[in-house]
């Protein structure tokens, strides 16, 4: 069941109508029944997989506090969640494909209905980790409802590519009564409807005029198209799945459960730290707690000394190709964890060098930093090969054949939706506009939508990973 | 433990090591995640800092802007954990 389809639309109202005609206790195991039944009509043969994990993590976390061997009991906990992991990446390889290539108009790589594909292990096993950790180090309780626990494991509008919540505040939501007034239900609203923009009119279409070929055969574009394709993939995957992030955002608000925002117009960072706090902020906060600061912390209690060069590299590498290896588990995947470690660690020298600068980059910086990423990108999305020839066609200023302009227009769109929001810094900016001019939006939207197949539209690609 | 004992070390350390600029004058309120004066490793740093010069343990989860944004804020973290959980250090 896509989410941007009508079959999904059904399914929520149905569900809400459900949900507020039942009494509060019926609530929670009637989400959880939907959850996996929603789970079941992706993957109905791994769902024992999730509820296998469900019930080990459960009890594995009631069993920590009073444990004689804790130690043992979270790392045989952890243990099975990266087993899981592990074995979508391995599966991966059994069925090769691209999980990047998801386009509207092309048939997904494999059917996921049909195929052994745990999908969205790699985010409700990195929700099970973090559980685990936090009883083990006391930052939370166990949870003691089983029903509450599978259900933030489970719950659907996250269950498929996140956000990664953290059990110590999804946990709480479940206990408390559920607040839904005009204003969640304009907010969750206005969330749906900018999730949809995102995901047809720009995600969709941006990634629809890249050629396939740009990246399985770079040799056959200029450096101008190579230059532009790159930067356009990055405002695919973003609209992508900022967009998906809004829609499960603004449909959980209905049931009266908040998820994290993903995203905060990651383009308008101010460096690479930055970056990395406005792209994927879940899955970023996750590798910051659980990787970057333990590693930190451990290597600075050794050497405090911020000339230690390897204390300000190793742990910004090692997060990094942790999430390479998270997204693939594939050598071109692993190098772009590797660079963008890379420029974390030098990103991380110039705040030594010059600490009160960081966040104000001079000129030359700041247009290298938009190059650097442009480079940085590409074996993000291609094999080892084709990534050396994409670079070498990047600096190889010989044919200057220029891309489609539709593309820029799109990307320009995109950064005007994320300025609105920034300079008001308000995500619901847009709810303040005239309710003339929202409603003539909506109505453009809602056309647009269908003129470019929205009912039709492709999977999105973090449910790839 | 005092916590103005605590707020001048800490606003030492932050100037000296982190901003390396000994003679700043660093405001209780000013905001230095959000502000753009530190970023996730300078939070390492000050973790590290209140083990060694507090006997504090602030668990890495709780290193976030929420409480580490402003000097004021710090010494409010520092002051909770104070209560002898430096077994988890």
């Amino acid at each position: 069941m896509r989410f941007v389809s009508f079959e999904f639309a059904a399914f929520v109202l149905l569900l809400l109508a459900l949900y507020y005609i039942l009494p509060r206790r019926a609530q929670n195991p009637l989400l959880l029944a939907a959850s996996y039944g929603f789970y079941a009509t992706w993957s109905w043969r791994t769902l024992p997989l999730l509820i296998g994990l469900t019930g080990i993590t459960y009890f594995a976390g009631r069993r920590l506090p009073g444990s004689n061997r804790p130690r043992v009991l979270l790392l045989a906990g952890i243990g099975l969640n990266l087993t899981a992991i592990a074995a979508l990446k391995y599966a991966e390889i059994v069925v090769p494909g691209d999980p990047l290539l998801v386009q509207p108009e092309m048939p997904p790589r494999f059917d996921v209905t049909q195929a052994l594909i745990p999908i969205g292990v790699s985010f409700y096993a990195l929700g099970a980790i973090s559980y685990l950790i936090d009883v083990y180090r006391r930052q939370m309780a166990p949870a003691r409802a089983l029903v509450d626990f599978a259900l933030y494991m489970a719950y659907f509008p996250k269950l498929l590519a996140g956000p990664i919540e953290r059990a110590r505040v999804f946990l709480p939501q479940l206990r408390r009564s559920r607040v839904v007034d005009n204003a969640v239900v304009a907010r969750s609203g206005m969330l749906i409807t900018l999730g949809v923009i995102r995901k047809v009119l720009l995600g969709d279409q941006i990634q629809t005029l890249i050629p396939v070929a740009a990246f399985s055969d770079p040799s056959r574009f200029s450096a101008p198209e190579l230059a532009v394709f790159a930067a356009a993939f990055l405002f695919a995957v973003y609209n992508d799945f900022a967009g998906y992030t809004d829609i499960v955002r603004g449909v959980s608000a209905l049931f009266g459960i908040e998820l994290s925002r993903n995203f905060n117009a990651p383009f308008f960072a101010r460096n690479v730290f930055d970056l990395w706090l406005r792209w994927h902020v879940t899955l970023s906060l996750w590798l910051r707690d659980y990787i970057y600061m333990p590693l930190s912390r451990a290597m600075l209690r050794r050497d405090s000394s911020q000339r230690n060069l390897a204390t300000l590299a190793v742990p910004a590498v090692v997060t990094m190709v942790a999430s390479g290896l998270w997204h693939q588990a594939s050598p071109h995947m692993v190098a772009w964890g590797l660079l963008m470690g890379v420029c974390l660690f030098a990103m991380r020298v110039y705040a030594v060098r010059r600490p009160s600068g960081a966040q104000h980059l001079p000129g030359v910086l700041r247009v290298l930093l938009p190059i650097a990423v442009v480079f940085v990108i590409v074996p993000f999305r291609t094999d080892l090969h084709a990534t050396w020839e994409y670079w070498t066609g990047l600096v190889r200023w010989t044919n200057l054949r220029l891309p489609d302009a539709t593309l820029v227009i799109l990307m320009v769109f995109s950064l005007a939706v994320d300025w609105a929001q920034t300079r008001a810094e308000d995500e619901y900016v847009f709810l303040r506009w005239p309710r003339l001019v929202q409603s003539a939006v909506l109505a453009a939207a809602v056309l647009a939508v269908f003129l470019a197949n929205g009912d039709r539209s492709g999977l999105f690609i973090y449910q790839g990973f | 433990m005092d916590h103005r004992d605590v707020r001048s070390r800490l606003k030492s350390f932050i100037c000296a090591d982190l901003l390396r600029n000994p003679d700043y004058q660093l405001g209780d309120t000013e905001p230095l995640m959000t502000g753009g004066l530190m970023d996730s490793f300078a939070l390492a740093q000050v973790g590290v800092f209140v083990e060694s010069a507090f006997n504090v343990y602030i668990p890495d989860i709780e290193l976030t802007v929420d409480n580490m944004n402003t000097v004021d804020a710090m010494v409010r973290c520092i002051m909770q954990h104070s209560a002898g959980d430096a077994s988890h250090v």
